[in-house]
């Protein structure tokens, strides 16, 4: 039982360090509003993870190496968070007792979501699990960055195919600091933390949509989560099911999250810009889906605005959407580089 | 001409049944999509309607995905475009829209009821439905992994050696790996999977592994039993292995008769200590 208290504080560490993440950044991107601040730290932390990881995977350096540097990267950043944003995080701290009295239905309806997923352990595809899984757990053994084979455990090169991904290594570097089973880390602390963020990502957007309507934002909350849990298969059934691998973390999260941003820009919040090329950069550590589905998207959003601007010569708004695209055009170029 | 119309649309068709599975709570968002675009304020009419239009003659566009399956290899891939459609964001805010313009809540009561029933009544829910043939498996244990797996590692590790390596089935080795990776595992990914498409003889007759690992698929995948014991111990012994697991009572008696030692019982297989 000790155990999963232990476990469980892993899960709300993930979340305190998102929430540090997204409070570095100034209060014109996450208009000091706690849902968008831990999406923000969410793609603020698996951006920055993609930029340190990727160099020392392709060098082979030694799981320890990563360990050590991100470690002392994520202290930094949140010991800055802390001296920074030290009156808005007294302020969210205090605003929280009252957010539970309010809103009772986003919490209810929220906590059965995410303890679902967590209690569920069946991942549907073996061969995914196996993989994600197995590379975190492969990697910690071995003290390698997918030094070995996941199959067998004998000694191999890196995947070509996934040489982008980097999420596995990042429960690597997790388990190895804190000692945690990688099937743990998974299938409990990173579920639990993500479902969490999704929440967060789905209230926040109700939010937007609903404006000052919180009787109504509540509802719209419920029946997200509750068409969500009824459309069994494709997008659902990642999110139940798989709620810890990085296909499944762009189909639900990153769609989202792409869409919650093309919103705000919709709603003149032209800052939102900053999330969607978060978005661009952290996703391609989840998946090579990534590469096609991520740009798509964005184009189909920012495309029709982007013309507007264009239309109204505000260029240097234009320039801010190009670089969502952008920045997935060069994840594209490298992936053939490599 | 209108053969072709016919088969490009069934393309579009066939990829939406794959992605939704024809789960009815889909016909939800047509008809959420239309209230978002009479009842929305100004901008988000635009936002929804920019993203339909787009979506429309993009993704659910029929010459778009012929080119993208053929020409570009999407085939298996191309239904992940769909993940683009965040239908549970529409039908929630749709549902939203028509409660904001009556002020009854008596009224908005019965809105939100029809919609939940209406969801209930059309929807297959992820969870605990049998007939989507995924069950809920609640955690067996804190380490999130089978008891049977947990009940291996003991014996697997009897010998303190720091990575014993086991011949168990590939489905075996990808579960237990992802619970104790110390533990070094025969069947490599490309090899089985050659060994489940080719027959015996086939398999036999072609280079996809060397000649002792070929000894050891004969006996242990194949189940032919009238390898040489000797022959197969040797091959055994160059692989390094430390155990053998077994479903099939043939091989138990084989593995007997090469003088290996039984050490114990996990769910469904017999384990045969080696050295």
């Amino acid at each position: 039982m000790l155990h999963f208290v232990y476990y469980t504080i892993i899960a709300i560490l993930y979340l305190l360090v998102f929430y540090l993440m997204g409070s570095i950044l100034g209060e014109k991107y996450h208009m000091d509003r706690i849902g968008l601040v831990v999406c923000y730290g969410f793609l603020v932390y698996f951006s920055l993870f993609q930029v340190v990881a990727l160099p020392m995977k392709l060098y082979r350096a030694k799981l320890s190496t990563l360990s050590i540097s991100w470690g002392i990267i994520v202290i930094a950043l949140c010991i800055f968070s802390v001296v920074k944003s030290k009156k808005n995080l007294l302020k969210h701290n205090s605003n929280f007792t009252e957010y539970i009295k309010n809103e009772w239905l986003i919490l209810a309806t929220a906590i059965v979501v995410i303890g679902l997923c967590a209690i569920n352990t069946n991942h549907i595809s073996l061969w995914d699990a196996a993989h994600y899984i197995g590379i975190s757990s492969s990697s910690v053994f071995s003290n390698t960055l997918e030094g070995v084979s996941v199959y067998t455990g004998a000694v191999a090169e890196p995947y070509h195919y996934y040489i982008l991904n980097t999420d596995e290594l990042q429960s690597a570097v997790v388990c190895q600091i804190f000692h945690l089973p990688s099937l743990v880390e998974r299938k409990w602390s990173f579920t639990i933390a993500m479902a969490t963020v999704f929440e967060l990502a789905i209230y926040e957007c109700m939010s937007s949509l609903c404006k000052e309507k919180p009787g109504l934002r509540q509802i719209g909350f419920f029946i997200a989560n509750l068409v969500l849990m009824y459309s069994s298969i494709g997008v659902s059934d990642y999110f139940a099911y798989r709620t810890y691998e990085g296909k499944a973390i762009v189909s639900y999260m990153y769609m989202l999250a792409v869409f919650y941003f093309g919103l705000l820009l919709y709603e003149s919040k032209t800052d939102a810009w900053l999330g969607m090329s978060l978005c661009s950069l952290s996703g391609i550590a989840f998946t090579n889906s990534a590469l096609f589905i991520l740009p798509a998207f964005e184009l189909i959003i920012l495309t029709p605005i982007g013309l507007y601007k264009l239309f109204k010569c505000e260029w240097r708004t234009v320039l801010c959407f190009i670089c969502p695209v952008l920045i997935s055009g060069l994840w594209l170029i490298l992936y053939e580089v490599i | 001409m209108e053969a072709m119309i016919w088969e490009k649309l069934s393309i579009v068709y066939y990829e939406i049944i794959a992605f939704t599975g024809g789960n009815k709570i889909w016909i939800l968002y047509p008809l959420s999509i239309f209230l978002i675009l009479l009842l929305a304020p100004k901008k988000m009419k635009a936002f929804y309607g920019a993203i339909t239009v787009l979506e429309g003659i993009t993704i659910i566009n029929p010459i778009v995905i012929s080119i993208l399956v053929n020409s570009f290899g999407f085939s298996t891939r191309y239904h992940r475009f769909f993940w683009m459609i965040i239908s549970y964001i529409a039908v929630a805010y749709a549902s939203v829209l028509v409660m904001d313009r009556v002020n009854s809540k008596v009224i908005r009561g019965v809105i939100v009821l029809a919609v939940v029933l209406a969801v209930v009544r059309l929807g297959v829910p992820v969870y605990f439905a049998p007939e989507s043939g995924k069950p809920f498996v609640p955690r067996e244990n804190t380490q999130m992994t089978k008891n049977a797996n947990i009940e291996l590692y003991p014996i697997l590790h009897m010998d303190e050696k720091q990575s014993p390596k086991v011949v168990g089935d590939l489905y075996w080795s990808m579960d237990y790996r992802m619970y104790d990776a110390s533990v070094r595992t025969f069947y490599e990914r490309t090899i089985f999977e050659k060994a489940v498409k080719n027959d015996y003889m086939s398999f036999m007759k072609k280079d996809y592994c060397s000649d002792e690992e070929k000894v050891i698929y004969a006996v242990h995948f194949y189940l032919d039993f009238s390898v040489d014991v000797e022959l197969f111990k040797s091959a055994v012994d160059s692989q390094d292995v430390d155990f053998i697991l077994s479903t099939a009572d043939e091989l138990n008696e084989y593995l007997a008769s090469c003088g290996y030692e039984y050490v114990g019982m996990s769910e469904q297989y017999t384990i045969w200590k080696v050295k």
